[in-house]
């Protein structure tokens, strides 16, 4: 009986899980596709960036051997 | 408010200033605050932008946007509705859409922005200026997976479109409960900014596409000598004075060169146009020219815009945020007459539901611009004439004044509705 019990409830949790989505306390619903699309270029976008607002100092690094 | 982002917003003319009001104003239950945004004259929405205009509400956001991450915040959604035209320049108005920036969280609001701002601007720019009229449609924003089959091929070569929009909408139908949502270090901060930085660069570089249109030229096509062109212009300043209004709608305004009259003034001024070309044109000079009272809007006068969302209500038709102290109507008559078929009492009744004056221009049979308008249909407008004009607007109009236009066959009225 007590096995019922406790396999009865081990799959009314499981049904739980399975059928009910995660709660989110998300204000608008993001997309999940949006949100693997981010983290798979996220690296990029970073290293992008990066050269963006270090260009100057790359282009000035480059060029000082020259006018020597 | 404490991190010094709000003064930075507002320092910068980039949000609405609020001031908090007392909690007991309000009669419904538990609040955390009361506030009361400063007053939006007139409210506009994204499908009756110009191209420029949703160019720049995008670029705002993004301002906004980057701005908060500087004091750790970030906007957690990304609607145009969020923004709005205030003294000729667009500015965000939802105060509350500011949350805690959490590093290492992808951005929530990345879809509502691609969806409400690149997708149709992307439209705009590659295939036709007129498709930003599918926002009417879809409230919260274009579809990604339409936009991509609407955009053409060619956009696929481009890394911006590839990235935010084709491959964007791809991943919105495979992955669909892949990822969970509290694992964190997934976007580094450096990431996050390196996206805003990307779309930021990828809505500069968008350009509308420039159409061939009746109405891009209007003024080079007139039928007015230079002499009544003068002569109609003082007519319209007398009239506006005489009235001294809080606010002027003026319809079928071009490029806005009777609105600036009003505007000029100082009366906030909204110039409607149904032609894309002129109501850009109208929004990159107001721009230039850094005006404050000009707002130009893109919409069709025989179709305004409808009450959309929930309920319709969500956001109001047109005709529901006036009436308005003075509308002007010149050179529009007849083509509400005669184009759209409109019976002259019904056009009189639709003014006195939008206006408490009126500047109208009669524009008779006899006039070039009329035969032409004739000339490839039967003439089924036996009643169309000055008479008639004047008696169907006097049943719900007093007539203040009219004055023939100089070396032309057309005269100008200036009516005020009957109380």
């Amino acid at each position: 009986m007590q096995q019922f019990n406790s396999a009865a409830s081990l799959l009314f949790i499981f049904l739980l899980i399975v059928l009910f989505p995660n709660i989110s306390y998300a204000y608008l619903d993001p997309g999940t596709g949006s949100y693997f699309l981010q983290i798979v270029a996220a690296g990029f976008f970073a290293c992008l960036f990066a050269v963006k607002l270090y260009w100057k100092k790359i282009k000035t690094f480059f060029r000082k051997p020259q006018k020597r | 408010m404490d991190s010094g982002l709000y003064n930075s917003l507002i320092d910068n003319n980039l949000l609405i200033e609020h001031t908090e009001c007392d909690i007991s104003i309000t009669e419904t239950l538990n609040c955390f605050k009361v506030i009361k945004p400063v007053n939006v004259p007139l409210i506009s929405y994204p499908y009756e932008w110009c191209f420029s205009q949703l160019k720049d509400a995008a670029l705002c956001t993004l301002r906004v946007q980057k701005k908060a991450l500087k004091f750790n915040m970030s906007l957690k959604d990304c609607s145009a509705y969020n923004i709005q035209f205030f003294n000729g320049k667009p500015i965000f108005i939802d105060t509350l859409s500011f949350e805690r920036y959490q590093e290492g969280k992808p951005w929530i609001a990345y879809k509502q922005f691609c969806q409400h701002f690149l997708a149709p601007l992307s439209l705009m720019a590659y295939k036709d200026v007129r498709l930003n009229q599918l926002l009417k449609i879809y409230i919260d924003g274009l579809p990604l997976d339409l936009t991509s089959e609407l955009l053409p091929p060619m956009t696929k070569i481009k890394p911006s479109m590839l990235f935010h929009i084709h491959s964007h909408a791809k991943v919105q139908q495979k992955y669909s409960r892949a990822i969970s949502l509290n694992d964190t270090k997934q976007v580094s901060r450096h990431g996050f900014a390196g996206l805003i930085d990307n779309l930021e660069s990828s809505i500069n570089k968008l350009a509308c596409k420039r159409t061939v249109s009746e109405w891009g030229d209007y003024y080079q096509d007139t039928n007015y000598s230079e002499t009544a062109f003068e002569h109609k212009k003082d007519l319209v300043s007398i009239f506006i004075s005489k009235v001294a209004p809080q606010n002027v709608w003026d319809l079928g305004a071009n490029i806005g060169i009777f609105s600036r009259i009003a505007s000029d003034m100082g009366i906030p001024t909204i110039s409607f146009d149904i032609d894309h070309n002129s109501v850009e044109a109208n929004y990159v000079n107001s721009i230039n020219l850094n005006e404050k009272n000009l707002l130009p809007l893109l919409v069709d006068i025989n179709n305004p815009s409808p009450g959309i969302g929930w309920q319709n209500t969500e956001r109001t038709s047109l005709l529901e945020r006036g009436p308005t102290d003075l509308a002007i109507a010149l050179a529009l008559i007849h083509h509400l007459a005669i184009s759209n078929n409109l019976p002259l009492e019904k056009i009189a009744r639709f003014f006195a539901s939008i206006c408490k004056s009126l500047i109208i221009e009669f524009v008779p049979k006899e006039d070039s611009q009329v035969k032409r308008l004739l000339a490839t249909r039967k003439d089924i407008f036996p009643d169309y004439g000055k008479s008639e004009f004047e008696k169907c607007f006097s049943l719900y109009f007093n007539k203040i004044e009219a004055n023939s236009i100089t070396d032309s066959h057309r005269s100008i009225y200036l009516f005020e509705r009957n109380k």
